[in-house]
Formats: structure tokens, sequence, C-alpha cells
């Protein structure tokens, strides 16, 4: 046995890269799933922890009314009961940069007379826990995420709704002093409120004595059922709490009984005492002010009365005196217009006699000047006529005489010498017949007569001339003579003349003056008289005007005292009216206020929740289970893959060994001795592989999973819960199926004669394949082709198993992908494709249809949003299978058109509109899936406690949630009631988170309006649910590639190593290393690529199996593969096949021609 | 016809096993001519096989010098080596080594297709009288059929050398002396130089020259001047 054992260890040791690769896709196998597996359990079992160390309730109590000392007490005194805490909480506000955010005030749980262990015991993480008035811890998450710190104050509003703060609790500022957690939130979900915006933003505690009211809010219950020795998520649990739950419920009852019969009946009995005294003292009231009304009417009248005749008479006497005033204005404009009229004949006259004599002033100026001018002009022309006369006859006459006498002696000479010529010439012509000579003597001497002719004709033309002139100017002078005689005379009769005139002139002028002073006297004396007159008639006047005045003031003064009168009294009245209303309205009031509260008190309801109804307690639980879920659907897989290629790795290597087995079993060993070596070895492999993988898988997984989950719940450290079953099946499986292989293949030679397995297993033949039959395509294919075509098909198992694992990996990775895929798209596909609202508006119960009616036009004014409608809304229970149920909600739109506008009811896959009609309900599909009713199917709900029956006419696409849609009609017809609409569902024309949240803001300060909810809260909350998976996802497509390597690396080594002869025979012939790579990985890559084509669709149905494993009740996942996932997912492999070619290309390099030819001699 | 085409010069191959250190060729010093028939004999273990894979560049020697055709081979690289294999070698052994895959002219062809200047194959199997039985795959023949084959691959990449280790080695009588025939035709018509290494002594007779080897050692290295035909020696 020694020598076997050796054998075992040598094995070992010199076929190292085969035990390693087992054990690591063992490993990686395991590995992945015991780690994974461990996440769900150790988040649940960090929670339960949590819950446990920190005493969370099984129960919550809480009243509309509050509890009292007694209540408190039955409760305690219930059978089921183990503890009961009471303790306060209150929502307020707090405002900060005009944004108001609703704050959960709880008092700190504490120890009371009535518990033994403080229920939900919070956890302090820093600071100090309150210990002065005026201090506070708060929650750890809002904490962590905002930049609050320790010291910061909390101021809340002085008013909280129509009371004051202080109300609530003792101050309205409060130091934090401390950061705690509380198992009663786990998650960062703080629930909703009907104040604000409908959201709680955060929570703190404050020690119970803070809160100023006596009665309290919440009662926190443990019950035996928490004595179970079973999780408190399990149904046992789940149904004990139900049942005991339903005990509470009736001891609710007795209690509002007690309340109603004590407080409730003495409040009534109050407000009738005091509904009656208001009754009577109302009617007093009414009476005594309908007398004062009456006497006030009386009055008014009389006044009215004499005031009319006053008024009356006031009006005669005001006519006559218009009359008088009417005729003084006719005199007056009569007496006006006569002195105008002597006034104007007055200004003529006086115009007149001003012209008269302003002509008279102007001729009489003409006058002296034109006589002065005269005068002048007669001296002038006298001593002209003196000078003329002077020296005519002194100078000119003597002058011209002389001349005369000098011209009359020149005549007479030249009347000589001519006569004397004429006789010379005479002789001289009687001559001439002498002489010739004498001739020219003649002619001269007649020149000389002629000359001397014209001479005396000069001469005597001279003196006529000169005796001419002379006689002219002696006839000049004396016509001038006569002339300034003339003038004189003239002179003087002119002159007389116009002073004659003038003087008439005068006469006339003075004549007119005295005239005009008599008109002027006469005009005066006339103005004086009628002025008079007119004074006269006018005084008159005045007089009747000043005593229609005063008639008026008096008339007036009475009715102004009458009016006084009369509205003192009605003041008085007024007043006693008013008074009357105040008192009576706010005796109103308060019945009001009493009728209110009493209504209030009238609906006392317990409310009864269970751990369920604690925020993010079973979306722990969900999450776990998703992740559980992912944690058997994926690893098992992986085992598959993991143990196929174990499978193929232990058959080939028993194979190789067949000498040895032979040569052993010719020694004499026994059959079991020579298949332990195998088995040993694969065990060996097996086991190592399980224990290092799953110790780390369990020390890295469930860490890096639960750490994302971490982001969205508050628990104290994780608690590693090593999933044994687990380990144990996927370490079992690992082991079994290498073991049993090896064994099996190992038995399975061991059956062949000795001499047989010596020798080497005959190589398989070679065969034509069916390619070769198709000559066109043989024919035409390279050499290299060829062999690789045949070989592909020698090795059929070979060819399978590579195509089968590749396939599997491609698959995991596109799994991966797939999931991511199908995660991210939930959220769009639901909240922009199938339902799209922004925001839920939930209405008060209490309005009446025509309320929502003012509301509903009130919301559709308000052009922020782009739809509203008018929806009710109600929760069903359907029950299913073995008496499970399932709760959901039944949507009934108001209106058809604004429903199919927020509401896509439609196929999944066609995405043809799905018809809602009047004969049935259309639910969605998940929800088909889950109760396993489909198309035609009746369906049966409860719907406040009642029972119904219809039938399902189509089912429409929904991934969260599930829904049953009706229309109104069918809901009335199905039901008999009237549809309620309690909620409206509004569309925003904007965008963005602060829009919506300002928009509820506001509305939530409408009385009608109990919550909102934003649908983008609910989306990121979705979002990060479904974003932590995303963790999941890349650990998954982490582990497929490595197991892909590991895969590839494993099946080319068999491929090598079976066909190391080959190799070396082809190197032997010459083959560089790049060839004979080439020669076996042509082959190689052909099958990743048949692989990871094959891996294509079943990546997808793998995607489609791990979606719908993982979808939970209320979720639906699309199983939806993006195409770039699908490239994504083929390109990995084929990167990681290459990775593993490269690193063969090294192992193939080394494969030595002599070792591997050597002879079997 | 080149004398020395082959030389082994103080040849030395160790194998080490563990801690034991096995001298396979302890000083070997021998030369073929070219065109000789020569035969390697000694007993299993002498380190004919040893001589024989360098010879054919599969492996390499410790120490010493060989030349083939006047080129040194033992301090060729690996890519050197192989074109050496390539264009220079030859090789046929004791189990055929064909790929079962590839019928028998595919067998030929995956030689001559990495060759410049190669047999046709259909006239290497001709050549070796398997015409008829050239689209068989290997287990569809005999064993003398498929070292016929072998011989095809082995020649039809026209080798300066032919290599045969213990060619008959798993054939009986008749076949392995129709093998030999073949072998020695081709040495006599093609004046190809064969090394043919055997145990069986009884052959040597046949050869230009026989290499006696002993414990990695030659012994003897004798030339014999009158080769007798195969068809002539019995053993």
């Amino acid at each position: 046995m020694k020598a076997i054992k050796k054998n075992i260890i040598r094995e070992i040791q010199k076929t190292r890269s085969r035990f390693i690769s087992i054990l690591a896709i063992i490993a990686i196998s395991t590995g992945f799933f015991t780690g994974v597996k461990a996440a769900s359990p150790s988040m649940i079992k960090t929670g339960l922890e949590y819950f446990d160390n920190n005493n969370l309730m099984d129960l919550r109590l809480v009243s509309t009314v509050g509890f009292d000392d007694e209540d408190i007490k039955a409760i305690k005194a219930s059978k089921y009961t183990v503890d009961v805490m009471p303790c306060y909480s209150s929502d307020l506000i707090i405002s900060e940069n005009n944004i108001d955010s609703v704050v959960r005030v709880y008092s700190i749980p504490e120890k009371t007379d009535t518990n033994d262990r403080i229920i939900n015991e919070p956890v302090l993480l820093e600071g100090r826990m309150p210990s002065a008035e005026g201090e506070c811890v708060m929650e750890d998450y809002y904490y962590k995420v905002t930049d609050c710190e320790i010291g910061d104050i909390i101021h809340f509003n002085e008013k909280d709704g129509d009371s004051d703060t202080t109300d609530v609790i003792k101050h309205t500022e409060y130091k934090i002093v401390g950061v705690v957690s509380t198992p009663l939130h786990i998650t960062y979900q703080r629930g909703n409120t009907n104040k604000g915006s409908g959201s709680i933003a955060f929570y703190i505690m404050i020690p119970p004595d803070e809160f100023v009211s006596e009665r309290y809010t919440n009662v926190y219950v443990t019950t035996t059922a928490g004595d179970l020795d079973v999780s408190p998520y399990s149904d046992e649990y789940k149904d004990l709490i139900e049942k005991q739950s339903k005990t509470y419920k009736t001891l609710a009852e007795e209690r509002i009984g007690v309340f109603n019969s004590t407080t409730l009946s003495d409040a009534k009995k109050q407000l009738a005492d005091a509904k009656t005294e208001y009754n009577n003292k109302k009617k007093e009231a009414e009476e005594k002010i309908s007398d004062g009304e009456k006497k006030l009417r009386d009055g008014e009248n009389e006044l009215n009365e004499k005031l009319a005749e006053g008024e009356q008479k006031l009006k005669d006497s005001e006519k006559e005196l218009n009359d008088g005033k009417a005729e003084l204005e006719k005199s007056q404009k009569q007496y006006a217009d006569e002195i105008d009229a002597a006034k104007n004949k007055l200004t003529d006259a006086e115009n007149k006699y001003a012209q008269g004599k302003e002509q008279y002033t102007r001729s009489k100026y003409l006058y002296d000047t034109e006589m002065e001018k005269a005068q002048s002009q007669l001296d002038d022309a006298q001593r002209e006529y003196d000078t003329q006369y002077s020296l005519f006859y002194g100078t000119t006459k003597p002058q011209a005489e002389t001349k005369l006498t000098i011209v009359k002696a020149g005549i007479d000479i030249c009347n000589e010498t001519i006569s004397k010529t004429q006789d010379s010439i005479k002789e001289l012509e009687e001559y001439v017949t002498l002489e010739g000579d004498a001739e020219k003597t003649i002619q001269d001497l007649k020149d000389k007569l002629k000359e001397y002719q014209d001479k005396l004709s000069d001469y005597n033309k001279q003196y006529e001339d000169g005796q001419k002139q002379l006689s002219e100017g002696e006839k000049q002078l004396s016509d001038a003579g006569l002339k300034l005689a003339d003038a004189k005379t003239e002179f003087q009769t002119k002159k007389e003349e116009a002073s004659a005139q003038l003087n008439d002139a005068q006469i006339q002028l003075d004549q007119a003056q005295s005239q005009l002073d008599i008109g002027k006297l006469e005009y005066n004396t006339a103005l004086t008289t009628g002025a008079m007159q007119l004074q006269a008639a006018q005084s008159k006047i005045s007089e009747g005007e000043q005593q229609l005045k005063e008639a008026r003031e008096e008339l007036e003064k009475q009715k102004a005292a009458g009016l006084t009168a009369l509205k003192e009294s009605r003041e008085k009245l007024t007043t006693g009216k008013t008074d009357a209303k105040v008192q009576l309205s706010e005796g109103e009031t308060k019945i009001h206020d009493a009728e209110k509260s009493l209504e209030a008190l009238n609906d006392a309801k317990w409310v009864i929740y269970d751990r369920d109804d604690t925020p993010g307690y079973s979306g722990l639980e969900e999450d776990a289970i998703r992740v559980d879920n992912i944690a058997t659907v994926f690893p098992i897989f992986f085992l598959l893959v993991a143990a196929l290629v174990c499978l193929t790795t232990m058959s080939r290597m028993v194979e190789e060994r067949r000498t040895e087995i032979g040569t052993l079993k010719a020694l004499g060993y026994s059959n079991i001795s020579i298949a332990a070596k195998y088995f040993i070895y694969a065990a060996a492999a097996a086991l190592a592989g399980s224990i290092t993988g799953a110790a780390a898988g369990i020390a890295t997984l469930p860490y890096i999973i639960v750490d994302t989950y971490s982001i969205m719940y508050s628990l104290p450290p994780t608690i590693l819960v090593i999933p044994w079953s687990s380990f144990i099946f996927s370490a079992g499986t690992g082991i079994l199926c290498t073991c049993t292989v090896a064994v099996l293949t190992c038995l399975s030679e061991l059956k062949i004669k000795p001499a047989t397995l010596m020798r080497p297993k005959s190589p398989k033949p070679g065969k034509r394949i069916l390619l070769e039959y198709i000559t066109p395509i043989w024919n035409r294919m390279k050499f290299t082709s060829k062999v690789t075509a045949r070989n592909l098909f020698r090795y059929k198992a070979r060819f399978l198993m590579t195509v089968i694992g590749v396939a599997g990996c491609t698959a995991l990775i596109i799994g991966g992908l797939g999931l991511k895929d199908s995660i991210g798209v939930i959220a769009d596909r639901q909240f922009k494709e199938i339902t799209i609202y922004d925001q839920i508006y939930a209405l008060s119960e209490s309005g009446s249809a025509k309320e929502k009616e003012y509301l509903m036009s009130q919301f559709r004014k308000d052009k922020r949003f782009s739809e509203v409608m008018l929806v009710s809304q109600e929760w069903i229970k359907i029950e299913f299978g073995n008496k499970e149920n399932i709760e959901l909600r039944t949507v009934v739109g108001e209106n058809d058109k604004q429903f199919r506008k927020m509401f896509i009811l439609r196929d999944r896959l066609t995405h043809k509109p799905v018809e809602l009609d009047n004969s049935g309900v259309v639910i969605n599909e998940r929800l088909s899936q889950v109760i396993g009713k489909g198309v035609g199917d009746k369906i049966k709900f409860t719907l406040n406690d009642k029972e119904y029956t219809c039938k399902i006419t189509d089912l429409t696409e929904n991934y969260a949630g599930n829904y049953m849609y009706m229309t109104p009609t069918f809901y009335e017809k199905l039901t008999g009631n009237e549809t309620e609409y309690n909620v409206v569902y509004t569309q925003l024309s904007g965008d963005s988170l602060s829009y919506a949240h300002d928009i509820a803001n506001e509305w939530m300060k409408n009385e009608d309006i109990v919550t909102v909810s934003l649908l983008k809260e609910q989306l990121d909350s979705i979002t990060s649910t479904l974003d932590s998976l995303n963790v999941i996802v890349f650990v998954l497509i982490f582990c497929a590639g490595l197991l892909a390597v590991v895969v590839l690396y494993n099946l080319t080594n068999i491929n090598i190593s079976e066909r190391v002869r080959e190799i070396a025979t082809i190197k032997v012939l010459g083959f560089y290393n790049l060839e004979t790579a080439n020669y076996i990985y042509r082959e190689n890559m052909l099958l990743t690529f048949a692989g990871a084509l094959c891996g294509l669709p079943l990546g997808k149905i793998f995607t489609t199996f791990i979606v719908r494993e993982i979808q939970m009740d209320m979720v639906m996942f699309p199983q939806f593969v993006e195409p770039v996932s699908f490239v994504i997912g083929f390109i990995l492999t084929i990167m990681f096949s290459l990775l593993v070619n490269f690193i063969m290309y090294f192992k193939m390099k080394k494969i030595s021609m002599v070792e591997s030819l050597k002879s079997i001699e | 016809m080149q004398k020395n085409f082959v030389q082994f010069e103080n040849v030395y191959k160790r194998y080490k096993m563990g801690e034991v250190t096995i001298t396979a060729a302890d000083g070997v010093t021998f030369s073929i001519d070219e065109g000789e028939f020569a035969v390697v004999v000694g007993l299993s273990g002498a380190g004919k096989t040893t001589v024989l894979n360098i010879l054919g560049g599969i492996d390499n020697c410790d120490e010493g010098k060989i030349i083939v055709g006047g080129k040194d081979i033992s301090r060729l690289t690996g890519k050197e080596l192989a074109s050496y294999r390539r264009y220079d070698i030859g090789f046929v052994f004791q189990f055929y080594n064909l790929i079962p895959n590839l019928t028998a002219k595919e067998n030929v062809e995956l030689a001559t297709q990495i060759c410049r200047d190669s047999m046709d194959p259909d006239k290497a199997l001709e050549s070796v009288g398997l015409s008829d039985r050239k689209n068989n795959f290997p287990a569809q023949l005999s064993g003398g059929e498929q070292q016929r084959v072998s011989i095809a691959r082995a020649l039809a990449k026209k080798p300066k050398l032919l290599l045969c280790d213990e060619p008959t080695g798993a054939l009986d009588y008749n076949t392995g002396k129709t093998i030999l025939k073949l072998l020695q035709n081709k040495c006599r018509e093609d004046g190809m130089t064969v090394v043919l290494i055997t145990h069986n002594s009884a052959i040597t007779p046949m050869a230009n020259r026989v290499i006696n080897m002993r414990s990695g050692k030659v012994i003897s290295n004798v030339v014999n001047p009158s080769p007798v035909s195969i068809d002539t020696i019995e053993w």
C-alpha cells in the first residue's frame, strides 16, 4: 500500500496543473455558491439579532383617541401580552429656508411599571441620551446623510396647524445631544403622515415627560408569539400574530365601548346641554333684535314724513324767490342795455367832437402854415420883382439901347457900304466889258458886297432881336407886376375866406362841446338812477334768499337731528345684533368644535399593526429572499458546469493511466486499491477545492452583498451565518461528481484484460465526415481546414464538452448582464411607460361628492398639473393556493380617457392595448401568475370584508405592485355601491423633484387632502433597492468569467494532452511552434465560437429562468436582455478563450518530441 | 557523392533522472557518406535512438558537434531545428506515427504542404506501391501499409537524410522484409542517404556501413564494400 500512496502523491505532483484546475473549478463554484448563500441568512440573522436584542415589539397599537392607563392595564392583562410599553409620538413641522418638513417625534422608550424590558430599545451610536429639558437624540440615517451635528438645535414651528406646538410638546427647540438607531426604523423609509408634504423627513426622540398630552398615542406590545422558537419571518409566527391580533381587536372594541360609555357619553351630554342653552339664548336674542328693528323702522317713517313736509315748504319759497330773481335779472339786463345804448351815443358824440376838434386844429395849422408860406412866397415874389425891375431899368435897358444904337450905326454903315459897293459893281460891270481884270475885281467886289449884305442882315436881325427882347422884357416885367398884384389880392381874399371858415368851425366846435356836456350830464343822471333802482331790487332778493337759507338750515338741522337719533338707535340695534351674533357664533363654534372632537371620539378606533407594518421590516426579508433566489439558481448552474468539466478531466486522466492500471492489475492489485488512487486523487482535489473555495467565498461575498444593502438598512455589523447545508451540498456535488466519474471510469477500464490495458489504447480511427461528401465544398477547403473539420467530428465528446462548457460560461455572463438589464429597466418601464403619474393625493374620507367635485375643479384650475384624475383605490385580498393570500389595490378611474393616459394597459409582448369594459376586470400579469388565474377565469376577492367574484377579461403589463382595474360602471354593478373616489392622480407639467415637492406642500394645506405620495420618491426607493442587486450581478459576472477561464484551460489542456503524440509528430515533420499551435487552436477557437454562440440563446433562457426565480409576488421583472449584453457576453468568452490559448501556447511549445514519441517498448 | 556527409564528433547526451544521470551518448563519433545505407545496430539502451534523435533534430546534444551536409546542427535554435527537420530530414518511426484522422494521402500531404520542393503526394504513394489505398485511413491499413505511408510521407519531403527508427520493429517478418527492401531500393535507385537503427544485426549485410553501438559508445564503424540485397538475407 505504501507504494500506492507514493504513487498518488507523485501523481499529484506530476499532474499539478490538472489537480489544481480541478481544485480551482470546485473552489470557484463552491465558494460562489456558499458565499452567496451565506449572504441571505446573514442578512436575516443580523436583523433578527438586532430585533431580539432590542426587543422589537410584536404588535403596535395606535388609537385615534389615545390610550389611558386603564387601557394600558387592559392590554397588559390580555392573555397573549408579555410586555406593554405605552409611549408618545407626534409629527411636527420644521421650516427651513421656506421648506416645510415633517419630523416625527418619538418618546424615548423607557421602563415603566408595566414592562419588564424596554421595548424597541434604541441604540445610542454617538453622544449621550437626553438628561435635561429641551434635549433630544437624532436618528442615525439623517445624521449620516446630512451635515447636521450634535449640538445643533431643531426649531419647531410655533404653530402646529390650528393648535400650538407647545400643546403637544413642552418646547419648540430641542438640542441634539446624541445619535440613535431604533429597530423600528431599519431602512431610511420613514413612512407617511397627514401633515406637510406627507412624507416624514426624519425622527427624533425626546424623553416621555417632554410630551404634554396625557393620553398615550402608541402602545408597543410584545406577545407570546415572540417566545416561540421560530423566526419571526416564518409563516408560523405570522399566523400566530394574526391570530393574536384578533384578540387585541376584540379588546380594542371593548375598550372603545368603555370609552364611548364614559368619556364619550359625558361629553355628549354636556354637548346636548350646551346646545339647548345656546338655542334658548339664541331665540331670546333674536326676539330682542326684532323688537328693536321694528321701533327703529317706525321712527324712521315719522322722521321721513316730517322731513318731506318741511321740504315741500322750502321748495315753494324757493320757487318765489327764483321768480323774483328772474325778474331782477331781466330788469338788470334792460338797464344794462339802456345804459349801454346811452353810453354808445355819448361815446359817438365824444368821438365826433374829438374828430371835429382834431379837424379844426389840423385845418388851423394848415391855414397858418399855408398863410405863412403864401406870405413868404409873396414877399419873395415882391423882392424878385423889385430886383428885376431895377435891373431891367437900371442896366439891361440902357445897355440894350446902347447896343441898338451901335447896331443902328452898323446898319447904316452897311447900307452905305452896300450901296457904294453896288455902285462900284455897277461901275465895274460896265467897266467889265472893258477889262477882264476888272471882272475879277468885280467878282471880289460882288463877294464883298454879298458879305456886307449878310452882315447887314445879321445886324438887322440883331437889332430886331434886341428890340424884341427889350420889349419882351418890358412886357414880362409888367406882367410880373400884374401878377404880383393879383397874387396879393388873391392872398388877401383867401386869407379872409379861411379866417372866416376857421371862425365858423370854432363856433361849431364850441356848440358841440356844450351839447356833449349836456349829454354827459344826462347820462350820468340816468346811470345813477337805474343803478339805484336795481340796487333796491337786489337787496330785496338777497333778503329773500337769506330767509330761504335760514329756512333750509332749519330744516337740515331738524333732519340731521332726526337722522342722528335714528342712527343712534340703529347703531344700538346693530351693536346688539353683532354682540348677539358674536356670542351666538362663539357658542356655535364651541358647539361645533365639541361636535367635531366628539365626532373624532365617536369614530374612536384602535389600529393594530404588526412588525410587517414597520417600514423596512418585511423589505429586509424580501431582499434576503431575492438574494437567496439568485444564490440558488446561479451557483447551481455554476456547479453543473464545474461538475461537467471535472467529469471530463477525471475520465481523461483515468484513460491516460490505462497502462498503469493494466500493470497494477497484472501485478495483482485488487480493483478497489487501483480505483482508490483515482478516487483519492479526485476526492483530494475536490475536498481541498471545496474547503478553500467555501472559506474564501464565505469570507468575502456575504460582506460584499450585505454591505451593499447596508446603504439602505441601518443595521448593526453583519453577523455571519455559515450556510452549512449549502456548503455540504456544493462540496458534496463537486466531490461526488469527480469521485464517481473517477471510480466509474477506472472500474470500466478494469473490466478489460490487463494485457490489453497495457497496450496503448488504439487511437480512434479516422472517419470520413459528412462534409466530405459535399465535394464542391470539401475540395475547395484548405488542407488545414479539412484536418480541423475532421478533428472536430472525431472527438465528439470533447467537442460537446467544450461547447457545453463554454456555452455555460457565456450563458452565466449573459445571465448576469441580463439580470442587470432586467432590473435596470423596471423603473423606467413601470413609471415612464405603464403608470404615468407624478403624485397621488389621498382625499379625506369625509368629503362629499360635491366637495370632491369642487376640489377637482380647483385641481384642474392649477396649471401646474397637466392631467388630474379622480380614482377610487381600495385594498382587496385574494386567496390563492393553500390559504395564502395577497393584498392588492383596485384602481377605478373616474374618467376613461384620463385613466388611459395615466394607466397604460397593454400586452407585454405585443404592446397591443388591453380593453377595459363593463364585463369584468383587468389584472396585471404578475398577479395572474401568482394566483394562477388567467383570462376568462373567475377571480374571487374580499373587499371591505365582503366577498365578490368576477371575470378576468384580460391581463396587462405591469412590473411593480399588483393592480386590479375596473370601470366605475362595473364596480357599481359588482358591489352595488357607488364608487367612492378617494385619491387624485396627477401628472405635472414640470419634472424636478423640488417642483413636485413645492406643489405637494402647497396642496397639503388643503383640508380635504390627507397625504401626498410622490412618484419620484417611490421611484428612488425602488431604484436603490434594485441597484443593490447590481453588486450581486457583478460578483456573478466575475465568477462566471473566472469559471470560463478555468473551464477553457482545462478543456484545452485535455485536448493537448490527448493529442500530444499528434502534436509531436507534426513537430517532427518540421511544423514551427506557431503552426503547431494553430493546428490545435483552430479547433479550439471554433469550439469556443460554437460554444459562445450556443451560449447566447442559453443565456437568454437562463436570464428568463433566473429572473423568474427572483421575482416576488409584488414585482415582475421584464426578463429583458439588452443586445449589447449578448455582445459583451460573447466577446468576454472569446477573450477568455484567447487568454487561455495564450497560456497554453507555452505549454505546447514545451512538448518534447522525444518523450512523446518514445516507442512503447 | 559527398564523403562524410554526416559527421558525429564526440557527441554526449546525458539524461538526469532524479539523482541518477544516464549518459545516453558517451562521446559518439562516426561519419556516414552521402548515398550510403547505414545501419546502426546495438542492444536496447545502447544509445541508438538518442543518436538518431539528435541527428534528426528532435533532440539536442550536451556536447560535441554534428555536421550534416557541411552544416553544424548541434548549436541550432529551436526554430532553426524545425526548419532543418522540415527541409532536410525524413523520419520513419517504429509505430509509424500517422495522424489517425487523416487518410494515407492526407498524411503525406501534411508533410508536403510545408515543404518548398516536395513530391506529388500521389507519386510518393505510388513509389511505395500504395496508389490504390491512398484514400484509406491508417486504421484501415495493415502495419506494413502504414509503415509504407510513413515512408512515403518521409520521402515526399525530398529529404537529404532518411532516418528510420526500427521501422520493422512492429511488423512481421515478411512485411518487415518488404519495408527494408523498399528502403534499400530508395537508397540504391534515388541515391538517398538512409540511416536505419535496429537491434537486429542479421540485416547488417544489406548496409553500406554498419555502426555498432554499446552503452552510448560507437564500438565499430565498418564499411561494407559489397552489400547484399535484402532478399538474400534470412533471419
